[in-house]
C-alpha cells in the first residue's frame, strides 16, 4: 500500500509543475501592460513602476517564475498590492481554515445522510422510505445552494419551533413505520424465547432511537445568523462548531442528495449482481449482506464525485460565504480578483490547484483500496 | 430405488410448485406446476433447454427469489416434512447455507471480487456454527483441502482474480459445503468452465455427494453429466416437468417426444462425455402466453390434434418411478409397434 501511495505521490509532480506554471501565467492573462491595469486608471507613472517592480515586470519571464516558484517553495508568498499590503501567507492562514474545515464538515455531513438513506432506498427499492428519500433527493438537488441557506436560516435561526417540531414529526412517523414493520417481522419469530429476544432487541434500538430523537428537538442548538467562531477563539470548539454548521449543511444538501441517488443506483446494481444471491443463498443476513458485499463494490462513482465536491467545495464557495458571512476562500478570491491583487490571487490558485490534485490523488487510491484488480493493475 | 420400502417421507418433497414473474408484458409462468421427491443421498439431474425454467425451479426451491416473483400458494416445498415458505424468521436464518446451498454457474461472478477468498470462506462458517477466526480458518484449510485446492493457506489470502476459473469453483463449492448442507444445488456447475476442468469439478462433486450422503440436484445442459453423475432426470420444457425417470430408465426407454429430440441433437447414443445440446427446431414457447394443450406440440415430430386440446398429465409408463407429459408416449407407439409386429416374429409368443 505504501508503495501505491509512493507511485502516486511521484505521478503528481508533473502535474504540480504545470499547476504551477498555470498559476503563475494568470498575471499573463491581462491585456496590455499588467502594471498599468493593476495600478488602476488614477495611477501615477511612479505607481505603475512600483508595481511592475513589485512584480518583476521587468525581469525576462521565465527568471520571473523560476524566482517565484523559489520563493513559493521556500515558503515565501509575496505580500498583497492592495493597502495594507499584507503577506499573501498570512491572508491565506486566516483563510484556509476556515473554508477547509466547511468543506470537510459539509463532506463529513454528505456522507453521513447519503449513505445511509442510499441503503435504505435500495434495499427495498419503491417502498415508502425509498420513495419518501428519492422524492427528497430530487427536490434538494433542485434547490439553488443560496435558497437552501435562507430556508436552512430560517427554519433553524429564525423560527426554531417550527424546525423542533418538523424534526419531532419526521422523526416519530419514521419510527412508526419501522416500528410496525418490526412488529410485523416479530410474529415471524416462534412464540417464547426467541420472539421475546427480538422484541427486547428491537425495542432497546428503538427506544434509543426515540430519545435521541427527543434531545436532539430539546437540545437543539441555537445556530448564529452568520459569521464564524475559529475553534482557537475564546468562544471555544462548540461555539466554532455552531458556526460552522449551517453553512455546511447547506452545502452538504445538495451533494448528499446527488450522491444518495447515485449510490442508490449503483447499489440497485450491484444487488442484480450473481454474488450477492450466493452470499444470501449462504445464509448471510440481508442488512449484513448490504453492508459488506454490496457497498463497497457499488461506492466507485461515489468516491469520484466527492472528490470533485471537495475539491469544489475547498475552492470556495462563494454564495455560501456570503449568506453567512465567513471569511473564508471564495470571499478572499473575489476581492483579489475584483482589486486585481495578482499576487493573492497566484497562490489562492496555486494552493486550491495543487489541494484538488491532492484530492484526486487520493481518490485514485480508494479506488486501488476498494478494488484489488485495479490495485493489480496499477503497480 | 427404494422408496417404495421406505416409509418416512423424503429430503425433498416439491408439490405442484409454480412460480411467475410479473411482467411488462403480463404474468410470465417460468415455472408451472411442478412436482418431484428427492431422497437424501441421490443426485437428481435437471436438463431443459436455456429458458425452461431450471433456476427458477431451484430458486423458488431455496426461497430465493427476485422480488417481484410471485408463488402461488397451493405449490409446496417441504422440506424435511417443513413447508420452506412457512419458516420461521430463525429457522430461516440457519436454512440457507445450513440445509440447502448453491452452486452458482459461473465462479467469475459468484464470487465478491472485493473480498479476499479467506473471508468469503469462513463468514458463513462464523455465522452459522459460532466459530471463532482461528477455528473458522482451520475448518476452512480443511475445506480446501477437501475440493482440491492446493497452497490453501496461500489462497486464504488471495482475491478471487487470482485464481483459475476452476480453482473459483473449488472455492464456491468449498463454500457451499462449509456448513454441512443436506441438500447441494449445482446451477450448471461447469458451463463457464473449459473442458478438462469441467470433468474435475463434477467428479468432485460426486465425491462429495457419495462421502457425505448428502442429496443434490444438478443442472445442465450437457447430457454427458447428466448420464454418468446422477440416479435420476427430470427433463424440462416450458417451466414442466415433461418426463421424470430413473437414468438409465430414461435412456433406454425414453417416453416424451423432447427427451428423444435432445437425445437425437447428439451425434451418438453411447453419449460422448461432452455432447451438447443442439437447438431442436422452432421456438420455446412464450411462457406469458404459453400454447393451449401440450406445450412441446408446436415442435413436435408426433403433433397430432388432440395434443393441443389439453395440458397432458404427468402420467406413468414402463413403470410406477418413469412419469412422462405426453399423451401418446414413446414406449407405447413402440409397445403398439411390437405388438403388432410380435405374432409374426418367429419363436415368440
Ligand atoms: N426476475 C425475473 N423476472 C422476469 N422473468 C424472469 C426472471 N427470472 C427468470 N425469468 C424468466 O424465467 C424463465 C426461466 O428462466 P430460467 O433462468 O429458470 O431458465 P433456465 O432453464 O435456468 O435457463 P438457462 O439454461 O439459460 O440457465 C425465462 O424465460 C426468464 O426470462
Ligand atoms: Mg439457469
Amino acid at each position: 500500500m505504501l508503495r501505491v501511495v509512493g507511485l502516486k505521490l511521484a505521478q503528481l509532480v508533473p502535474v504540480m509543475f504545470v499547476v504551477s506554471l498555470a498559476s503563475f501565467f494568470i498575471l499573463e492573462l491581462i491585456p496590455g501592460d499588467a502594471a498599468a491595469v493593476i495600478a488602476g486608471p488614477q495611477a501615477t507613472p511612479e505607481n505603475i513602476a512600483n508595481i511592475r517592480e513589485q512584480l518583476g515586470l521587468n525581469d525576462p519571464i521565465v527568471e520571473r517564475y523560476l524566482t517565484w516558484l523559489g520563493n513559493v517553495v521556500t515558503g515565501d508568498f509575496g505580500r498583497s498590492l492592495l493597502p495594507p499590503g499584507r503577506p499573501v501567507a498570512d491572508l491565506m492562514r486566516a483563510v484556509l481554515p476556515v473554508t477547509l474545515q466547511i468543506a470537510v464538515m459539509a463532506i463529513g455531513l454528505a456522507l453521513l445522510i447519503s449513505i445511509p438513506a442510499a441503503l435504505v432506498a435500495a434495499n427495498r427499492p419503491n417502498q415508502p422510505p425509498d420513495r419518501v428519500l428519492s422524492t427528497g433527493a430530487f427536490a434538494a438537488i433542485s434547490l439553488p445552494p443560496f435558497l437552501a441557506a435562507l430556508l436552512l436560516i430560517f427554519f433553524f435561526v429564525f423560527e426554531t419551533d417550527l424546525a423542533r417540531w418538523g424534526i419531532l414529526f419526521t422523526g416519530v412517523v419514521a419510527i412508526l413505520y419501522y416500528a410496525n414493520a418490526a412488529r410485523a417481522r416479530a410474529q415471524r419469530y416462534p412464540a417464547g424465547r426467541h420472539r421475546h429476544r427480538y422484541v427486547l432487541r428491537t425495542g432497546s434500538v428503538f427506544a434509543v432511537t426515540t430519545l435521541a430523537l427527543v434531545a436532539l428537538v430539546v437540545f437543539l442548538p441555537d445556530f448564529p445568523r452568520q459569521g464564524f467562531s475559529r475553534i482557537t477563539g475564546s468562544a471555544g470548539l462548540g461555539a466554532n462548531l455552531r458556526t460552522a454548521f449551517l453553512p455546511a449543511l447547506t452545502l452538504a444538501l445538495t451533494e448528499a442528495a446527488v450522491w444518495m441517488r447515485l449510490l442508490r443506483s449503483d447499489l440497485m446494481s450491484t444487488l442484480q449482481e450473481d454474488f450477492i444471491l450466493a452470499a444470501r443463498a449462504k445464509g448471510m443476513p440481508r442488512w449484513r449482506v448490504l453492508l459488506t458485499d454490496a457497498l463497497r463494490p457499488s461506492s466507485f462513482s461515489l468516491i469520484t464525485v466527492l472528490g470533485v465536491s471537495l475539491g469544489r467545495a475547498v475552492g470556495g464557495t462563494v454564495i455560501v460565504e456570503r449568506i453567512f458571512n465567513l471569511p473564508g476562500v471564495g470571499t478572499l478570491m473575489v476581492q483579489s480578483i475584483v482589486g486585481k491583487d495578482i499576487p493573492v490571487v497566484q497562490i489562492a490558485v496555486l494552493l486550491l490547484a495543487s489541494f484538488y490534485v491532492l484530492v484526486n490523488a487520493g481518490v485514485d487510491i480508494a479506488y486501488g483500496y476498494l478494488d484489488p484488480r485495479i490495485r493489480r493493475g496499477r503497480v | 430405488m427404494s422408496e417404495s420400502t421406505n416409509p418416512s417421507p423424503p429430503l425433498l418433497r416439491v408439490r405442484n410448485l409454480s412460480t411467475g414473474f410479473e411482467t411488462p408484458r403480463g404474468l410470465l409462468w417460468a415455472v408451472d406446476g411442478v412436482s418431484f421427491d428427492l431422497d437424501q443421498g441421490r443426485t437428481m439431474g435437471v436438463v431443459g433447454e436455456s429458458g425452461s425454467g431450471k433456476s427458477v425451479l431451484v430458486r423458488t426451491v431455496m426461497n430465493l427469489l427476485a422480488a417481484n416473483a410471485v408463488v402461488p400458494d397451493d405449490g409446496e416445498v417441504l422440506f424435511r416434512g417443513r413447508n420452506v415458505r412457512d419458516l420461521d424468521a430463525i429457522e430461516e436464518r440457519h436454512f440457507w447455507g445450513t440445509e440447502m446451498a448453491m452452486v452458482f454457474q459461473d465462479p467469475m461472478t459468484s464470487l465478491n471480487p472485493v473480498k479476499r477468498i479467506g473471508r468469503q470462506l469462513t463468514e458463513s462458517i462464523r455465522f452459522h456454527l459460532g466459530l471463532d477466526d482461528d477455528a473458522a480458518t482451520e475448518r476452512a484449510l480443511e475445506l480446501m483441502n477437501q475440493v482440491g485446492i492446493p497452497e490453501p493457506k496461500k489462497r486464504l489470502r488471495q482475491y478471487p482474480h487470482e485464481l483459475s476459473g476452476g480453482m473459483r469453483q473449488r472455492v464456491v463449492i468449498a463454500i457451499a459445503l462449509s456448513c454441512s448442507p443436506k441438500l447441494l444445488i449445482a446451477d450448471e456447475p461447469t458451463t463457464a468452465l473449459d473442458v478438462t476442468v469441467q470433468r474435475q469439478i463434477l467428479d468432485l462433486l460426486g465425491r462429495i455427494q457419495r462421502e457425505t450422503d448428502m442429496a443434490m440436484i444438478l443442472i445442465t445442459h450437457d447430457l454427458g453429466v447428466v448420464a454418468s453423475y446422477t440416479d435420476e432426470i427430470a427433463v424440462m420444457y416450458g417451466g414442466q416437468i415433461v418426463e421424470h425417470a430413473a437414468t438409465s430408465d430414461l435412456f433406454e426407454d425414453l417416453a416424451h417426444p423432447y427427451t428423444e429430440a435432445l437425445l437425437a441433437s447428439i451425434p451418438r447414443i453411447d453419449l460422448p462425455s461432452h455432447a451438447r445440446l443442439q437447438a431442436i427446431g422452432g421456438r420455446p414457447p412464450d411462457m406469458v402466453a404459453p400454447p393451449p394443450g401440450c406445450r412441446f406440440a408446436p415442435r413436435c415430430a408426433y403433433r397430432t390434434d388432440e395434443c393441443e386440446a389439453a395440458i397432458p398429465e404427468l402420467i406413468s409408463v414402463a413403470d410406477r418411478m418413469h412419469t412422462c407429459r405426453c399423451i401418446r408416449p414413446l414406449v407405447s407407439h413402440r409397445d403398439v409397434a411390437e405388438a403388432v409386429v410380435a405374432p409374426n416374429r418367429p419363436g415368440s409368443s
